[in-house]
């Protein structure tokens, strides 16, 4: 597994599926929020999968981001325990295209004619 | 071929881009049923207004502040103590209402007048409470009649009384949505800021589109409680109107209604910087992810870890004797919105059972995006479903249950299905880990009910009913039954 290509595609794949079903940020009503919060807490999940021991954030905001990247992560080590041997950068590359695969999905590629309302 | 179109929607072919069936591989980026759009001529809708979004749905379940409905006396009556959401302070919300009781004359002349003296008089009759819910509707709307002109001129009149005006006519929008639109937005601008709330916790939290429908919120502020948290506002179940003009205090919006409430949880996060956190309070696995969560935003994971490990030692062995009579079952959810992607997996997961059709009212695409990625293939997802469809659904899945609204459930029961009221909930609470478990309780007894089986049966033509009607003195009892056939009584069953 360390090392595939494939297999990174592959895993990627599933763990999108499984945030698919279950997260509730990845649907925000807008664009703007829907985008923050793909990449704020994937950028904090790709962090916190290398070093679990990142500190809280001081504001309040990424601190959100930080708790849902928490949870995340764990549920993605108890779901998914073959990421546990995968090194560092093949962690990061491996969250990396599941926020690119969400952003594709939830903002880029979406078909919700209300994401780019610019008032609710 | 994702879309369909049921065979009673073929006079009106603009019903299929609403009707989806899930196939296996597709995303919600390929297919999407349309929603949040006009209701289609033909269509018999079981939608409400935006004056129902904005006072049954979000203002009537603040708890001490007086409802004054500016329109015909039926607007007031049928928003008045159909949902139980109940409050500490002896329901008043639930047993008063005021209304300005709108007649033609009213109508030709101008209600301005009629208003003001509607208000001064139900704080005269209300001597304890200061606070006050104008709603505009459909008649008052179109005569124009400015209701927050005649709110100003009696809080400066009276002095010690806080008014709030939502202009929240029916006609407005396409469905009750807009009425939760206006209610969140004009909160917004015009009452938060407002109040500064004691702050008594390090830990402060406002809870955002739950309703306390059947003391559903009593459960979670319990929960926030034992975690030393602080509710401030409390939008709007058991919520209190000065509180709630304090929402720009707390360090997170705990959101759970994000259909009726997710736009006041932006805006806070918008101008005050306070996250919005979404949650799912139903199921065990959803109530502690939301805990968990809450509980790590603040630091406090140990209190969130004990309170679930309490709470699971409780319930859950109640939980799991529903489950192995639950397992299989198949289940349509007919609701308003989010109920639709809340419940699903909690059902499907932990509980076993099928959710063979999703239906809602006034869910806009976010809803089915939901829905969608939750839900399982082959489930069919309606928006705005209209009576005959439900019929054709029916025939199609042949459901265990439904939970749906009392108008589609009164259809519903008429066809011997058990039914389950999605809305104002049959024996709740059901949020939290008790209330999961209320859930799967009405839904066995609903299923398991021999009454269903009963009720098809035609007992007028049996002999012991003669032999009661002979007894009783036949025509004296008021009872005819001559002439009846089984086969022309079974037609109108």
């Amino acid at each position: 597994m360390p090392g595939d290509k494939s297999g990174i595609d592959d895993l990627a794949e599933k763990i999108y599926l499984f945030i698919q079903g279950k997260c509730l940020w990845q649907f925000f009503p807008r664009e703007w929020d829907r985008k923050a919060n793909i990449e704020g807490i994937m950028g904090m999940a790709a962090e916190l999968i290398v070093n679990p021991k990142l500190p809280q954030p001081e504001t309040l905001v990424d601190r959100y981001y930080y708790v849902e990247a928490k949870l995340l992560v764990s549920d993605i080590k108890k779901e998914f325990p073959q990421v546990l041997e995968l090194g560092e950068d093949e962690k990061r590359e491996l969250m990396e295209r599941v926020k690119q695969k969400l952003l594709e999905v939830m903002v880029l590629k979406s078909i919700n004619p209300e994401l780019r309302l610019s008032s609710y | 071929m994702p879309f369909v179109l049921f065979k009673c929607d073929e006079a009106i072919p603009e019903r299929e881009k609403h009707c989806y069936v899930k196939a296996p591989g597709e995303d919600v980026h390929e297919y999407l049923p349309a929603a949040n759009i006009a209701t289609i001529p033909g269509s018999l809708t079981e939608r409400g207004c935006s004056y129902c979004g904005a006072k049954l749905v979000i203002g009537g379940a603040i708890k001490d502040c007086i409802q004054m409905i500016h329109g015909p006396v039926g607007c007031a009556y049928n928003t008045w103590h159909t949902k139980r959401y109940l409050s500490d302070n002896d329901n008043f919300q639930l047993k008063h209402v005021c209304s300005t009781d709108m007649k033609e004359v009213h109508i030709v002349y101008g209600g301005m007048k009629r208003l003001e003296k509607a208000i001064k008089e139900a704080f005269e009759a209300y001597p304890n409470i200061k606070r006050m819910i104008v709603y505009l509707t459909c008649p008052t709307a179109l005569i124009g009649d400015d209701i927050d002109r005649v709110a100003k001129k009696v809080m400066r009149e009276l002095g010690d009384v806080d008014i709030f005006c939502v202009s929240c006519p029916g006609f407005a929008g396409v469905s009750q949505s807009k009425g939760h639109h206006e209610f969140n937005m004009e909160w917004m601008r015009g009452k938060v800021g407002e109040y500064e709330p004691e702050i008594t916790s390090p830990y402060t939290v406002n809870l955002i589109g739950e309703y306390n429908i059947q003391g559903d919120g009593f459960v979670f502020e319990d929960y926030m409680r034992r975690m030393g948290i602080q509710v401030i506002g409390h939008f709007t179940g058991n919520g209190s109107y000065d509180m709630l003009r304090g929402m720009h205090r707390a360090k997170l919006n705990v959101v759970i209604c994000a259909r009726s409430a997710g736009y006041i949880a932006n805006e806070l996060k918008r101008r005050y910087g306070i996250p919005r956190l979404d949650i799912d309070p139903w199921g065990f696995e959803y109530v502690a992810e939301g805990i968990r969560k809450i509980g790590a935003f603040f630091g406090i994971e140990d209190r969130a870890e004990k309170l679930i490990a309490e709470e699971t030692a409780k319930w859950k062995p109640k939980l799991d004797w529903y489950r192995k009579r639950l397992a299989g079952k198949k289940i349509c959810i007919w609701t308003g919105g989010p109920r639709l992607w809340h419940w699903v997996k909690a059902f499907e997961d932990e509980l076993g059972m099928r959710v063979v059709a999703m239906s809602c009212k006034f869910g806009h695409p976010d809803d089915f995006e939901k829905a969608i990625s939750r839900g399982s293939e082959g489930t069919i997802y309606i928006d705005d479903g209209n009576e005959l469809e439900f019929f054709e659904v029916i025939e199609m899945v042949k459901p265990d249950l439904i939970y749906t609204g009392p108008r589609v459930g009164d259809l519903v029961k008429k066809l011997h299905i058990p039914y389950l009221n999605g809305h104002g909930e049959h024996n709740g609470p059901y949020m939290g880990f008790e209330g999961f478990v209320n859930m799967a309780r009405d839904m066995y007894n609903a299923i398991y009910s021999p009454l269903w089986e009963l009720a098809k049966e035609d007992i007028r033509n049996d002999e012991w009913m003669e032999e009661l009607e002979e007894e009783d003195g036949g025509e004296e009892s008021g009872a005819d039954f001559s002439g009846m056939e089984s086969g022309e009584v079974g037609a109108e069953g």
